[in-house]
């Protein structure tokens, strides 16, 4: 039998620094899409932008939200960041997975119902 | 062609979708013996997010507009003008979920850091939740394309 002992360890740098990212990015990618939708030259430069070969505006926003979350993970990660503490992240991630959502999703509504 | 890359994407969804939960399991029965089959779970997480992009993404990209055609016409246009353009987004927010999750299991010693703990149990209920949500709007789209298609009227 394994006998948890609980310590005071606190996340790893890595793990604050992509949690950070993560919370950023998310937010980004909402005002990424309504940016687009509501501001037409940020839709057509992201169509105009060729990736292998492919041009579209879903697949440019992906690979902006992923390569955007990598570079800021890895800033992040290199910062000694002590402002932040631990349930920070974990509130953080809930609240903007929830709001950002249901922001992407009230914000077609409004369109649609326009 | 078409049908078979339509259905590769949710099941890479659904199998993102058990990883998880597996992910979620081994936390709460957290031992030394189960730390290695976290890495793995949450690793196969974040591969099943990607190949579930890759194949929605050449599916939305090279077949969807007909589809997108079809709906717009038909009754339930708001399939495309509110369910898919919300699903479109929001999986990039699991997707981010998903990349994060094995960082936190590799990086930290789950069997001694509580918030940790805390932090993967947190992400993978809300990547189970959403995966789920997204998998009943694509439920959604899939019916919206049947009653286009069933109020089309067909001239001999």
């Amino acid at each position: 039998m394994t006998i948890l002992t609980e310590t005071k360890s606190e996340l790893d740098k890595n793990t604050i620094g992509f949690g950070l990212a993560s919370i950023i990015v998310i937010i980004f990618n909402t005002i990424l899409t309504i940016l687009k939708e509501l501001y037409s030259p940020i839709l057509t430069l992201m169509k105009s932008i060729s990736v292998l070969g492919v041009k579209h505006h879903w697949l440019v926003h992906g690979l902006v939200v992923v390569i955007l979350f990598f570079i800021l993970g890895w800033y992040f990660s290199k910062k000694e960041i002590t402002t932040i503490n631990d349930t920070f992240i974990s509130k953080a991630i809930i609240w903007v997975t929830i709001l950002c959502s249901l922001g992407i999703i009230i914000f077609f509504l409004i369109e649609f119902l326009k | 062609m078409e049908q078979f890359i339509l259905f590769l994407h949710p099941m890479f969804a659904i199998f993102g979708v058990i990883t998880t939960v597996w992910v979620f399991v081994e936390i709460l029965n957290i031992s030394e013996n189960n730390l290695k089959r976290i890495n793995i779970a949450s690793f196969s997480t974040t591969i099943f997010m990607i190949f579930t992009w890759i194949t929605s993404g050449y599916w939305y990209i090279v077949y969807y507009a007909s589809d997108k055609a079809l709906i717009l016409k038909g009754p339930w246009a708001f399939a495309h003008s509110l369910i898919m353009e919300s699903k479109e987004h929001i999986f990039f927010i699991i997707l981010i979920l998903s990349l994060f999750l094995p960082i936190i299991s590799i990086k930290n010693n789950l069997l001694n850091n509580k918030k940790a703990r805390s932090l993967v149990l947190v992400l993978a209920s809300l990547i189970i939740f959403s995966s789920l949500m997204l998998e009943i709007a694509g439920a959604i789209i899939s019916f919206a394309v049947r009653m286009s298609l069933n109020n089309m009227v067909v001239v001999p």
